[in-house]
């Protein structure tokens, strides 16, 4: 189809995805902005602002527009749709895209307005929010329409979305906001704190997706993975200079524990509020894990082991939300119950 | 019996592992763990679910759990997710909805084109040459020759027509250019007129024997003696010109 080239779009904290219909996923991009200081002006937007943070200039700041899963500088999120929007979309088009966008289960109406008008202003015809649990779940390719239970967690950049889904919709959910910022922001501190390095936000994450654990088990896998070690490059905090650290997957593993810990607890606060009923079923067919977070080295069996539970990895846990946009946008008719209705306030 | 549920079973009892201990390993139900192993997949409840499962039990028979899987998706492709019952009654709905947005955008079209030949039949277009194809002449009603034929070359002048008209004597003239009327007067002896039209120029002379007439340049012979009214018509193409009225 020429005409209707409907968006879903998965504004995440970390990574912008957009999803075209009936053409799969054709943008992901960091959601990072580039702007000029003083006039505002945008320089750059995606992976070409996020080689720059951390690397500017005084008059050059690198930002993420979205913090915690939310928007935090309304202006430059705008921007940043404006331009993923027109780069699925080339100019010219004479109709306008549906959109669909998803977002945290936890977002107030405020924050829900906010980015219903980015969309639009953006340039969408109309704009749909979807839960991102939810989208992760129809992403997934949980059966969500049955009245049996499903669990998602979703572990994004910014925030950790458990819920509950039952017959289209949401039954418990819980959001937190941790999730992969929060995991390199804790290999950050535990660096600073152990050898007295300061480390970019880039390195952190590098780290964290080299030797990043949540558990180690006693196989040859595991084994090799814990005997990984890294080369870290910051500067030193005593003398201001450059410096090289050598660093174990098993301390990562220990800066780790913290947002880990956070992330069972919140999926074991979720597992309380469930009815009794849809536990059982929970029991059944266990916890499905999307989100690039979920790609933390064991993490799916330490969640198993907590809750004796089985834990399924989603098939591609870090496209999971856009694709669930995309199947929304494909079958809209069916599919519109699930989505957020349009709050009229004021 | 699928391939998938073979290999798994005979790993699992090489291992001397039982169903129940699996089951506690995995924590995997003991029904989906032996619908996985019996290829029966249907009973496992949804594809995420079974792909899942299969990956965790393969990891935890020491098996490399992407091959199974991409073993498994040969065996057991994906179905169409949500056919659900409501689909029955949309989809119908949607195609008919398309064809009608299909419809729509042909009709914008042909009117848009309907417009654009509109706009272009009644525009005047200064642009285009004037009418280089020649045109067919229809047959006077009363062709009256003037003079008996002479030798004539074919009009040297592809476009219009011109007709001067030189007074030896005192003479009236009208002459309508193109269907306007141009010019009314007396000409003296030796004045002269040039009429220039794109397609006819029509004169009426006071006085026929007072003028000389060129015609495209070609000395034309007297039309009618002194104090006769003689009105003639120069088409484009003509040789000749062609006596419309003589009193």
């Amino acid at each position: 189809m020429i005409f209707a080239r409907d968006l879903g779009i998965d504004l995440g904290t970390a990574n912008t995805l957009v999803h075209v219909r009936n053409k799969g996923i054709i943008l992901r991009e960091p959601s990072v902005v580039a702007i000029q200081r003083g006039t505002g002006n945008v320089m750059a937007v995606g992976e070409e602002a996020k080689r720059m943070i951390g690397r500017t200039p005084g008059n050059i700041v690198a930002i993420r527009p979205l913090k915690d899963g939310v928007i935090a500088d309304f202006d430059v999120t705008q921007s940043m749709l404006r331009y993923f929007i027109e780069k699925a979309i080339p100019k010219g088009f004479l109709v306008r895209p549906r959109v669909v966008v998803g977002v945290p289960s936890g977002v107030t109406a405020v924050e829900e307005r906010a980015v219903r008008e980015a969309a639009l202003q953006a340039g969408a015809k109309e704009a749909y929010l979807i839960e991102e649990p939810m989208a992760a779940a129809i992403g997934a390719g949980l059966p969500v329409y049955e009245p049996t239970g499903n669990m998602i967690v979703d572990i994004g950049g910014g925030t950790t979305e458990v819920a509950v889904i039952s017959l289209g919709g949401i039954v418990t959910s819980r959001s937190i906001r941790i999730g992969g910022d929060e995991m390199d922001e804790a290999i950050t501190q535990y660096i600073k704190r152990t050898y007295n390095l300061m480390i970019g936000e880039r390195t952190a994450e590098e780290i964290k997706i080299e030797l990043g654990a949540a558990y180690f088990e006693d196989t040859d896998e595991d084994r090799e993975r814990q005997n990984r070690t890294y080369a870290v490059r910051g500067r030193d905090l005593v003398t201001g200079l450059p410096k090289t650290i050598e660093i174990t997957a098993t301390e990562v593993q220990a800066a780790l524990s913290e947002p880990v810990a956070a992330i069972l607890e919140a999926i074991k606060v979720c597992l309380e509020r469930t009815p009794p009923e849809l536990a059982a079923d929970l029991m059944d067919r266990g916890i499905v894990l999307a989100g690039g977070g979920s790609l933390l080295w064991g993490l799916d069996r330490l969640v198993s082991q907590e809750t004796g539970m089985p834990v399924n990895m989603a098939e591609d846990p870090l496209t999971a939300v856009a694709i669930g946009t995309g199947k929304v946008l494909e079958n809209i008719e069916v599919l519109k119950r699930v989505l957020l209705p349009a709050r009229r306030s004021g | 019996m699928g391939q998938v549920g073979e290999i798994l079973r005979s790993t699992r009892q090489e291992k001397g592992i039982s169903l129940r201990e699996a089951e506690e390993a995995t924590k995997i139900r003991l029904k989906y763990l032996e619908a996985l192993e019996n290829g029966t997949y249907d009973e496992i409840p949804g594809r995420v679910y079974a792909l899942g499962f299969l990956r965790n039990y393969a990891r935890f028979l020491g098996l490399d759990p992407a091959e199974l899987t991409a073993r498994f998706k040969e065996e057991y492709p994906p179905k169409e997710a949500y056919q659900v019952e409501e689909s029955g009654i949309t989809t119908p709905r949607l195609t008919s909805r398309g064809w009608s947005r299909w419809l729509l955008i042909l009709g914008i079209i042909l009117v848009l084109w309907g417009v654009n030949r509109l706009y272009s039949y009644y525009r005047p277009s200064p642009e285009q040459p004037p009418a280089p194809p020649p045109v067919t002449q229809p047959a006077p009603a009363t062709p009256v020759p003037v003079t008996p034929v002479q030798p004539t070359s074919p009009p040297s002048q592809a476009q219009g027509v011109e007709v001067k008209i030189r007074a030896t004597g005192n003479c009236w003239v009208g002459a309508v250019v193109d269907g306007k009327a141009d010019f009314s007067g007396t000409l003296k002896s030796g004045d002269e007129k040039v009429f220039q039209g794109q397609d006819k120029v029509s004169v009426t002379l006071g006085s026929a024997g007072a003028v000389e007439v060129t015609f495209n340049g070609q000395v034309q012979p007297p039309l009618g003696k002194a104090g006769s009214v003689v009105t003639f018509e120069a088409d484009k193409g003509a040789n000749q010109l062609r006596i419309i009225k003589k009193q």
